[in-house]
């Protein structure tokens, strides 16, 4: 029996160390310095909430209905935010999505510890409701997403294309095949429309040869 | 909307409605001068249902943003014909944009702009893993449009092209109201058959310029964000980067068909805008109703207006109408000219003003400005003066129709 519990503790390391703290609509982070709070437009539950250079870090966190999201940091400044779902698309354009309401024309900065820097900025999309937003926002190299001046409800989504890097480690004639295929079906188009253009001529000609006999 | 399982019966109905369709007009046809022209209406209807059948019966119940709903191109009929390497439809030239048709064929066009930008490098959803790389893909798209060119050259403007049926829909309307048709001088049809290739090497220069950030590191036009200028959707989304269909006047009827059978919200186009008044617009931008409009209006008023400077009819004339390929096209309208009066019904019947049809003496007529459409094979009334002929076979020709035919 000891050896069973020692092989398990070995195996599950933190699940005693885990313990989820649970949280609702009512619960208020506030930042002073910043004139501002966070809260949560559902029940929820989080492993730790820290408090850190007037940025509030959720480790764990799980709204109801949403996915879970190892970590959060979000820093308002002068206004209001209410997290209302965090959810991933794995169909479609798989995508990260955190949707908020933001009440005060302030700022917010959000890191949602995804989408550091790939090369592609075309990654990051900030949405008021349904409608892409030209201005208003940006993103660091880190993935941290700075909200400037919007309000309402916002959706930061995270595409992560990068990560679905279609390269594939099939022989070259099997990753390459459709246009292996299509170089043969040029050759051959050409090679059959000059065979037909002599055919046709050899036939015209001899028509014409024994039309003038 | 959602059919999880594609009925593939209708593809059987389809070709077999095709076919009696062709057996019946061919049958009971009895003008001379008008059956060739009743046969191509019928096979430019049957095409558009070809081309947007992939789009009938998929399903369309994957929202890219729930609220809206767009129209999800997987698992469509015909969907993915040539596997992840080139998952977007086989390329043919004609207009039929991407979203409606459901991978079947899609507009070449539209596949080399968007091929140009590296973001076409990566998966990007919708189950399409690519494994090839934007410039292997514009490779490809070339080879296909090649291979289509010299076997048929641009009977697919005459024949199979949606917006050629738009066009020829807008010319029996003005006929209906009895209003003639204008016409270009010579040297005004000429310029605009010249700026066809104007129109290519614009939009080839802006879809390298709208990628520049991706290609080269840094923007080329200043002011303006990856994809392309601020407030349009290539500038918003950032990885949708096609010029040409910014202006493409086919796209707000592709759009139209797509709602008109559902499988697009109506929300997705009015609800996703952005921009100044100018280029206002998401899926489909001010810019491209307006130039709609204008098409329109011009195509009313001349025939085949659009064709005249089409650059996917360029393309399809640059593989069939200039050497080395005009000497091995397949598909040739040919001249008997012994048997040419000089009468000059072809050229008055032309919707292209193509001149070569009357004014070369015999042989292939076929030129850049040519849709094989036949309706100078069906307007001469010269037997066997004209002929539009398949590797050398003729498939069409002229017939005396001054003459009754005796019982």
């Amino acid at each position: 029996m000891a050896i069973v519990i020692l092989m398990l503790s070995w195996a599950c390391p933190s699940i005693s160390a885990q313990t989820s703290t649970v949280f609702g609509p009512a619960t208020k982070f506030s930042v002073p310095a910043y004139n501002s709070v966070i809260s949560f437009a559902v029940n929820g539950n989080y492993s730790t909430a820290t408090f850190d250079d007037d940025t509030w870090i959720f480790t764990n966190l799980l709204l109801n209905g949403s996915q879970p999201l190892e970590n959060l940091e979000i820093s308002p400044k002068d206004s209001n935010v209410t997290i209302n779902s965090y959810q991933t698309e794995t169909f479609g354009f798989p995508s990260d999505r955190l949707s908020i309401s933001v009440q005060g024309k302030g700022q917010q900065v959000i890191n949602m510890g995804i989408g550091a820097y790939s090369g592609i900025d075309v990654d990051w999309v900030v949405a008021s409701n349904v409608t892409f937003l030209n201005n208003g926002w940006n993103v660091s190299h880190n993935g941290t997403v700075t909200l400037t001046g919007l309000t309402g409800n916002l959706n930061i989504i995270y595409f992560n294309f990068t990560s679905q890097l279609g390269a594939t480690k099939l022989p070259f004639y099997e990753a390459h095949s459709v246009a292996i295929a299509v170089t043969v079906a040029v050759a051959a188009t050409i090679g059959a429309a000059v065979v037909v253009k002599v055919a046709v001529r050899r036939r015209t000609g001899e028509g014409e040869l024994s039309k003038n006999a | 909307m959602t059919w999880q399982n594609p009925s593939y019966i209708v593809l059987p109905i389809y070709v077999a409605i095709v076919i009696i369709g062709i057996l019946l007009i061919y049958k009971f046809t009895k003008d001379k001068t008008k059956n060739i022209s009743s046969l191509r209406l019928f096979i430019q209807v049957a095409a558009v249902f070809a081309f947007f059948m992939g789009l009938i019966l998929g399903p369309f119940d994957v929202p890219l943003y729930a609220p809206l709903g767009i129209s999800p191109r997987s698992l469509l009929l015909g969907g993915n014909l040539l596997g992840n390497q080139f998952p977007d439809g086989i390329s043919l030239p004609v207009l039929a944009c991407y979203y409606p048709n459901g991978r079947t064929v899609t507009c070449p066009i539209w596949q080399i702009q968007a091929y140009i930008f590296p973001f076409w490098n990566y998966a990007r959803g919708y189950d399409v893993v690519y494994s090839t790389s934007g410039l292997e893909k514009i490779g490809i798209v070339i080879g296909l449009v090649a291979v289509a060119a010299i076997i048929a050259g641009r009977f697919f403007c005459g024949w199979l092209c949606p917006f050629g049926l738009y066009q020829d829909v807008l010319t029996r309307v003005r006929k209906a109201t009895r209003l003639k048709h204008l016409t270009f001088s010579e040297k005004t049809n000429k310029a605009l058959a010249q700026s066809r290739w104007i129109i290519i090497a614009v939009f080839l220069i802006l879809s390298v310029m709208f990628a520049s950030y991706e290609i080269f590191g840094h923007q080329l036009i200043p002011g303006t964000t990856p994809g392309g200028p601020e407030g349009t959707e290539a500038g918003n989304v950032g990885f949708l980067n096609e010029p040409f269909c910014l202006v493409c006047p086919m796209r707000p009827l592709c759009v139209l068909i797509e709602c008109a059978i559902g499988s697009m919200k109506y929300s997705y186009v009015s609800q996703i805008v952005y921009g100044p008044f100018w280029i206002r617009g998401g899926y489909i931008s001010s810019i491209n109703i307006i130039i709609l409009i204008a098409v329109t209006a011009l195509a009313f008023a001349y025939r085949r207006f659009w064709c005249r400077i089409c650059p996917l009819g360029a393309m399809t004339a640059g593989f069939s109408s200039y050497t080395p390929f005009k000497q091995i096209a397949v598909t040739k309208l040919e001249k008997d000219e012994k048997k040419c009066t000089k009468c000059g019904i072809c050229k008055r019947v032309c919707p292209t003003q193509a001149t070569d049809v009357y004014e070369k003496k015999g042989g292939d007529v076929t030129e850049s400005r040519c849709i094989l459409c036949a309706r100078c094979v069906e307007a001469c009334p010269y037997e066997d003066a004209l002929s539009l002929k398949v590797a050398g076979q003729t498939v069409m020709h002229s017939r005396n129709w001054l003459e009754k035919e005796t019982p």
